[in-house]
């Protein structure tokens, strides 16, 4: 069965490119980057030249560029530094929409640090409340950490405004942009952003390799303390084959930028309208206008989003869902609840997420497909009764 | 289009934890849907947002046919399923005897983060029961 894989901001396929890069550093070219051997030095030519690929893709000098195991030491890395850098300050600002990297690290520091946090919320649409966030701001304010786009429903925080209201405060400015990243152009030096998160594996490189920019001449404690690798900002080994990939992955990203703002928000749109049109009582989660290109979360009413990942799964189409039974908790995500989306709509939220491997065709299949399958639930619903909720 | 129970569909509920007799219920369903001249309809909403409407034909204290409304997981539909075959035929005070460990038996396993399923099943059949009594004079 051919596989539609609409679950880009879960995962992404490892671009061939990318692995056509790797492949000769599990092999051949095994030399640690940190000798002084040509054997090692050919390695290490190779990570400074991904370091540069990232770089560009955000617009920042390489060695602002430190490679870590993921999206989420990234995450732990810049609170851990900007805690450590201002010891007096006890007070971080986040919002209530965050990665757990994020929202959980921030809860554990509450209880067993005794931080004080402010978990900014947002409206119905998923955009922050920018009156309570700039009066959070204070004299003890040790962190603002926001994510630059949702996972959830893709919708993107104003990153630019906040930074420069940051900057002038003087606090430190860390941006999540895991989802953001290959998706829409970032710009860390227009953004004012002093810290930002990326992940390899959403734009395309392979899992387990992440980066945390860090502004020149910052303070910077790090996470992982051991030998020289990254300017002394990250002990251990460094991880080259998935660096090389991440190198070529980035490189890829930028090129597909146009892509992503064009054909592939065009296909999106076209999901989206489509499935408005032909399933009644649905409707998007998110600002539809403020919002990643290749996202789009929709809540089906009186049917179960688990129940609709099966049937899709028959079909070969992979996308997620936000209810309460795929979350392996007895909660509907807590980004679709801190929107107030209703019970009814949250229960049935599926998130598609595409990438610039999907296609036109794949969309049709996927339209046609879930016209049925909601139609199928819906028949054993009891909020549905001829064509319609009761 | 029409999209019928497959193979595909019964290996993941396989590797996610379901007992063959749980996928057999879910797949079927054949307690699903409506009874039109219900003596009592009663509805609930499990903890994790589930929802469950339970339709009862009840004849001299005995439970003559049940029927669920579901919207919910596999979990939520196989353990309707497996509570109305548990109940049909009995007293309205048997069908009150029946509890969580009684449907998981006939369902033989499903997912642990799926048990709280089995709970709203029941506690709606049970509510079903209880609110017949009362408006029967029981």
């Amino acid at each position: 069965m051919k596989i539609i894989y609409a679950d880009n901001n879960a995962t992404t396929k490892v671009a061939d490119e990318v692995i056509k890069q790797m492949l000769p550093y599990f092999g051949e070219y095994y030399g640690n980057p940190s000798s002084m051997h040509t054997f090692g030095g050919n390695v290490d030519k190779k990570i400074v030249q991904a370091r540069q690929g990232v770089a560009d893709l955000i617009n920042a000098d390489p060695g602002e560029i430190v490679f870590t195991s993921c999206g989420t030491e990234s995450d732990n890395s810049a609170v851990y530094a900007a805690l450590a850098a201002n010891p007096e300050k006890k007070h971080i600002i986040t919002s209530n929409v965050e990665h757990p990297a994020i929202n959980n690290l921030c809860k554990h520091l509450v209880k067993t640090k005794g931080y004080e946090v402010t978990f900014v919320p947002v409206d119905k649409k998923g955009m922050l409340d920018m009156d309570i966030l700039y009066n959070a701001m204070s004299d003890n304010t040790a962190l603002i950490t926001l994510m630059w786009a949702n996972n959830e429903t893709g919708v993107i925080f104003p990153i630019e405004e906040i930074g420069k209201k940051a900057n002038e405060k003087g606090i430190l400015f860390h941006t999540d942009a895991v989802q953001a990243a290959g998706k829409v152009p970032i710009d860390v030096k227009a953004a004012g952003v002093d810290m930002l998160s990326m992940s390899g594996h959403k734009i395309h490189a392979p899992k387990g390799i992440g980066i945390l920019y860090i502004k020149n001449n910052l303070k910077f404690s790090p996470f992982l303390i051991g030998g020289h690798q990254e300017k002394g900002r990250r002990g251990g080994t460094e991880n080259t084959v998935s660096i090389i990939g991440l190198g070529k992955a980035c490189e890829m990203a930028k090129e597909h930028l146009n892509e992503m703002d064009t054909r592939v928000r065009n296909m999106r749109d076209y999901l989206e309208n489509q499935l408005l049109e032909k399933i009644p009582a649905c409707s998007v989660n998110g600002d539809k206008d403020l919002r990643l290109p290749n996202t789009l979360s929709i809540g089906f009413d009186a049917v179960e989003g688990e129940s609709i990942l099966l049937l899709l799964d028959q079909e070969g189409i992979c996308a997620s869902s936000g209810s309460a039974c795929t979350s392996g908790s007895l909660d509907p995500s807590h980004v679709l609840m801190a929107m107030e989306v209703p019970l009814k709509s949250a229960h049935g939220s599926i998130r598609f997420s595409l990438s610039f491997y999907n296609t036109q065709e794949e969309m049709d299949i996927i339209i046609k497909t879930m016209v049925s399958v909601i139609q199928r639930l819906r028949d054993m619903s009891p909020f549905w009764k001829d064509g319609k909720m009761v | 289009m029409q999209i019928s129970s497959s193979d595909a569909e019964r290996k993941m509920l396989t590797d996610a934890g379901y007992a063959d007799p749980a996928i057999d219920y879910y797949l079927e369903k054949k307690h699903i849907g409506h009874i039109s001249n219900a003596d009592q309809i009663s509805e609930k909403v499990g903890s994790c947002g589930d929802i469950m409407k339970v339709y009862l034909k009840v004849e001299n204290d005995t439970i003559q046919d049940v029927k669920y409304e579901i919207t919910g997981c596999a979990g939520a539909i196989s353990a309707a399923m497996a509570a109305v075959d548990l109940v049909k035929g009995k007293k309205l005070n048997d069908a009150m005897n029946m509890n969580d460990g009684d449907v998981f038996k006939v369902l033989q396993n499903i997912p642990e983060k799926k048990h709280h399923c089995i709970q709203l099943a029941v506690k709606t059949l049970h509510k079903g029961i209880e609110e017949y009594k009362s408006s029967n004079g029981g």
